[in-house]
């Protein structure tokens, strides 16, 4: 019996010194600026949480203005201290409306994709 | 606009509308969706029983102190060898088209185009996925050191049991890491419980199968002989699948309170009508334990038309487990929650 726990408790051990791995599927938790916000001056970037941390090397946000042309600085990267977190930079921003397109891959290999507007305000 | 984030379908593959890249060929798509859950099958299942094949010798078939005809200790280890070698085989090979068709899902590829080599590299090298996967191949190759006298007919069968007993346990419940079971800390009690829920499953219901094995070998014994060692053999058996079965339940149900959400969402999401499939078939295949244990095995010394009894009801346990093993491999490319 006294072998038998041993044995367990090995495994789990071995088990658990696993590295950390979080994984999930990641959706939109929130973003700065905000769904369907208006906003009065241009943001720098476009942040957006998501509810699980993502896979950077699969991960973009993209900003296009209302003609349909990409605005972003195709800078899409996930923040060092927070994986849940994905920027992107945007130039100074003309007054009008703006759609963010993001794709994220969650660190389990789960694909998420969806979109939302903000306003800048004129 | 769509303020909410949109969820992809729960296949491997997702198609994505504003990707650009035209339409998508259903046929082909539904195929590689269909490899991917067979993959994930194989794996869980090779890797169950090479768990499960230690546990059967260390504690089932031949535990220290207990005597067993000859025939069947021949015959176990006859068979018992080239299948530790074949799971290895196919857990490998399992593993790896895993590993290719979540590059194909995470890369966007879609049926048609050349096959994206440069993904397969960057999930590989630049994801947690491809880390744990890293981690993965490592066991897998102390579990072939460890099993490799025994493979090639040299080792003895029970002193190798021991030392493949921690890889192989670590092997298969790693793979908590690579589905579900990590929603929210991955250290929490949800990937405990997956862990567990993943061990336990090696002795049942993958158990089922070396035990039918034995059965089967047990005909060749004499009367006297057959019933006297299956009894003992199917009340060890028993005595761990009670132990199984309660921290399968256990582990289940936490598994459920983290994934699912409302219970209603057993019947309102494809992930809940999924799971109900997969409870119900191992409630059918405890019923039939069950039957093993309360009616057959009381039988086993008196009549032997309950040992073929017994070995029906083994088998068609073994059937539905079987088809609960297929269901996990869908299960993980689900997403909980979605309608």
């Amino acid at each position: 019996m006294k072998r038998f726990l041993m044995t367990i408790t090995g495994v789990l051990l071995l088990i658990f010194a696993l590295p950390v791995f979080a994984s999930a599927h990641a959706n939109l938790d929130h973003a700065e600026p905000k769904v369907g916000a208006t906003v009065s001056q241009s943001p720098k970037e476009v942040k957006i949480w998501f509810s699980q941390s993502v896979e950077p090397a699969f991960s973009t946000i993209e900003v296009f203005d209302s003609g349909g042309k990409q605005i972003d600085k195709k800078d899409s990267h996930v923040d060092k201290a927070d994986k849940e977190l994905l920027i992107v930079s945007v130039p100074a921003l003309d007054p009008g409306t703006y759609k963010v397109v993001w794709h994220v891959v969650s660190t389990d290999t789960h694909k998420t994709h969806g979109d939302f507007k903000f306003t800048v305000k004129r | 606009m769509s303020s909410q984030p949109t969820r992809t379908r729960p296949t491997a593959i997702s198609s994505s509308p504003s990707n650009g890249k035209g339409a998508t060929l259903p046929a082909e798509q539904s195929l590689i969706t269909d490899l991917f859950v067979a993959a994930r099958a194989i794996h869980f299942g090779a890797c169950l029983l090479i768990l499960c094949f230690c546990i059967f010798q260390l504690w089932i078939v031949k535990p220290r102190g207990v005597a067993a005809p000859a025939i069947i200790e021949n015959r176990w280890r006859r068979f018992a060898r080239p299948m530790i070698g074949w799971s290895l085989v196919f857990a490998l090979i399992s593993g790896a088209a895993w590993l290719l068709l979540a590059s194909l899902n995470m890369s966007d590829w879609e049926p048609g185009e050349s096959f994206p080599w440069l993904a397969v590299k960057i999930v590989w090298q630049a994801t947690q996925f491809g880390l744990l996967w890293k981690i993965r191949v490592g066991l897998w190759a102390i579990v072939c050191v460890c099993a490799a006298p025994v493979i090639i007919g040299r080792g003895n069968l029970n002193a190798r049991a021991k030392w493949i007993f921690l890889p192989s346990s670590a092997l298969l419940g790693s793979l908590a890491w690579a589905g579900h079971g990590t929603e929210g800390s991955p250290y929490g009690l949800h990937v405990i419980a997956d862990v567990v829920h993943l061990l336990v499953c090696a002795a049942w219901p993958a158990g089922l199968l070396p035990l039918l094995v034995v059965l089967l070998t047990a005909r060749t014994l004499s009367v006297q002989e057959r019933q006297s060692y299956v009894s003992s053999l199917v009340a060890r058996f028993s005595t761990m699948c009670l132990a199984a079965v309660a921290l399968l339940i256990l582990s289940g149900v936490v598994n459920s309170l983290y994934l699912l959400g409302p219970w209603s969402n057993f019947l309102y999401t494809s992930y809940g009508r999924c799971l109900l499939i997969k409870i119900a078939l191992t409630g059918g295949a405890i019923a039939l334990g069950a039957i093993n244990l309360l009616i057959l095995r009381r039988r086993l010394t008196q009549s032997e038309g309950s040992q073929s009894l017994l070995r029906i009801n083994v088998a068609l346990e073994l059937t539905l487990a079987i088809l609960i093993v297929l269901i996990v491999g869908w299960l993980g490319l689900m997403e909980p929650g979605t309608p």
